[in-house]
């Protein structure tokens, strides 16, 4: 007889999913990681819109990661146009998505991921034992916050990033003091690293892996014109779809995607994996010492690829920090493209992974067409893949036994299923 | 006694009624206040938490009520259902958490308005959009007693 195991709404992710794993007969016939999120039609708002528009309304796709939606939208738009930003401005969209990465990772590593590891329901419940890790995970998420506060005028949906440049500049001082409150946070990030490497990872999930990232050129980074996959091929971004074949699955509101027929992974563990050479500073030495324990064919190290990363992101933004202030900031920007008909496509390195934006543009810059892909709909081959390895593996322990598992494996992905509309539920007023 | 209040708006302006706090705040912001526009996510206040003693909350909210009624309330005395929201974390879990680390804000208020629609749109329904200046009042009174220290709601 066939029986179906369901673990209904996955916590501690971002948005919401099921994992479904039918055994019949003693063995795991299939598995589906649904994606029951609405689907929000993004694409389809930006249809008629103007091109400056649009990096406000993407950013509205994730209010974790707002800011590679930002930068990877202007970059596709003057790809379109044909035109090119300065140096100063290409170091801002840098330290735009390093202050990203260092905010979205702290939370997933600090409040969401530890509580797995260290046997308790949430970050909430960590407090008593664990105040210090939590407020360090708190803080390191706030010095992310507080450059994107100071960079796109809020620290979530930022309002300052227009194609060809931002509409402000931070001042020297307001780089100055982020820069101290960065080299604050960095006890944070080492600690992340020293907690994430002194864990078990349990190895139910191993198994074969293809990779996927943007080549960042010479210096470790989340910008690229170039995709780089674990096979040793390396791919212009403009041949996104050769890359993601995404097709439409019924249990999922997110499509699949495959490359050569097979599931992929983004992500951090991908980013470190293919680029970790690449790094600087204490995450290249911290890298050097924990490569072992970085495994390819165990997807579960991804949270210790997150921290390694945190380290460089906080080290790195404090460097192009300095940079700036060296060069001395250009306020006068003039945030001006000109436009004209055409297609671009850009990819940036999102927490998560990957991200692809397309844009059809036409000669008054309103869009025709609009294609995103993110990092999690990428993943969701992918994790969909392990689930079905590990229950294999683990229907020994006993079926009622699987949800943990299987939790803590979709959980290390940090999938965000995307948040769409917060709304407080009321049960009962005082 | 002297009491510096933070306001933080939520909401999705592209998801119709969830909006109402971000078109609460643009509406405070021309008449000179300070307002954190959190989205979705109440992470923006961690930047401001250290240098406010109290902090309203402004947000769409669900009690069951006609459509555009308005709700002024400790967050303490609010019971929140199981929400399906950012990580799962209630807003009021979100406020323990930064209390137990950051020890503030002392006191949180919530001004809730009452949906009518939250689906992909981005006007707001006729009965919310008509409460948004009730909300302003509300908002601006509240400010000015948790201010000049009279602080029960």
């Amino acid at each position: 007889m066939a029986k179906e195991v369901v673990i209904e709404h996955v916590t501690r992710v971002e948005g919401h999913g099921n994992i479904k794993v039918l055994i019949e007969a003693g063995k795991v016939k299939e598995v589906k990681f649904e994606i029951y999120e609405g689907p929000r039609f993004i694409e389809k708002v930006l249809v008629g819109r103007m091109y400056y528009e649009v990096p406000d309304i993407v950013s509205r796709i994730c209010s974790i990661c707002p800011d590679p939606h930002q930068v990877a939208a202007v970059e596709a738009i003057e790809k379109a146009f044909g035109a090119s930003v300065d140096r100063q401005t290409k170091m801002l969209r840098e330290l735009q998505l390093l202050a990203d990465i260092i905010s979205s990772h702290a939370l997933h590593l600090y409040l969401l991921a530890l509580p797995d590891y260290l046997g308790y329901p949430d970050a909430l419940s960590m407090i008593d034992k664990y105040g210090r890790e939590v407020k360090m995970g708190l803080e390191l998420k706030r010095a992310g916050n507080a450059v994107k506060e100071v960079l796109t005028g809020r620290s979530i949906h930022g309002c300052t990033v227009k194609p060809s440049g931002y509409t402000r500049v931070p001042t020297p001082s307001e780089l100055e003091k982020l820069s101290d409150m960065l080299k604050q946070s960095m006890e944070g990030a080492i600690l992340a690293v020293k907690l994430f490497s002194s864990l078990e990872y349990p190895d139910f999930a191993r198994d074969e892996n293809v990779f996927m990232a943007v080549d960042p050129g010479e210096v470790y980074g989340f910008m690229g014109n170039y995709i780089l996959v674990s096979d040793g091929e390396r791919y212009p971004v403009e041949e996104y779809r050769k890359l993601t074949n995404e097709v439409a699955v019924p249990h999922s509101t997110a499509k699949h995607s495959s490359y050569k027929g097979k599931p992929f992974m983004v992500g951090a563990l991908a980013r470190v994996l293919l680029n970790g050479r690449k790094l600087k500073g204490r995450a290249a030495e911290m890298l050097k010492e924990l490569e072992p324990k970085l495994d390819a064919l165990n997807p579960l190290t991804n949270n210790l690829a997150q921290a390694i990363e945190t380290a460089y992101a906080v080290e790195r933004a404090i460097e192009v920090i300095d940079e700036l202030l060296d060069k001395g900031l250009k306020q006068d920007v003039e945030v001006k493209v000109k436009q004209r008909k055409g297609v671009g496509v850009s990819a940036v390195e999102a927490p998560r992974g990957v991200l692809y934006h397309c844009y059809e543009l036409d000669d008054e810059g309103r869009v025709v067409r609009a294609d995103i892909i993110t990092p999690t709909a990428q993943n969701a081959a992918n994790i969909e893949k392990y689930i079905k390895v590990s229950a294999e593996r683990l229907l020994s322990i006993g079926e009622e036994r699987l949800e943990g598992p299987l939790e803590l494996l979709v959980r290390a992905y940090d999938p965000c299923i995307s948040c769409s509309a917060h709304l407080i539920k009321v049960v009962k007023i005082r | 006694m002297y009491v510096r209040p933070l306001i933080a708006c939520l909401g999705n302006p592209l998801m119709g009624d969830d909006g109402v706090g971000a078109a609460v705040a643009s509406e405070l912001a021309k008449l000179g206040y300070e307002v954190v526009v959190c989205g979705s996510d109440l992470s923006p206040v961690l930047t401001r938490v250290e240098e406010v003693d109290s902090l309203i909350i402004v947000d769409a909210m669900d009690w069951g009520a006609e459509p555009g009624s308005v709700l002024t309330a400790k967050l303490e005395d609010l019971e929140e259902g199981r929400v399906r929201t950012s990580h799962s974390l209630r807003v009021s879990d979100a406020i323990k958490l930064v209390r137990s680390v950051f020890g503030r804000p002392s006191e949180v208020y919530v001004v809730g308005i009452q949906p009518e629609r939250v689906e992909p749109s981005t006007e707001l329904s006729p009965s919310v959009r008509r409460a948004v200046n009730d909300v302003v009042a509300k908002v601006r009174e509240l400010f000015a007693r948790l201010r000049e220290g009279k602080v029960n709601a």
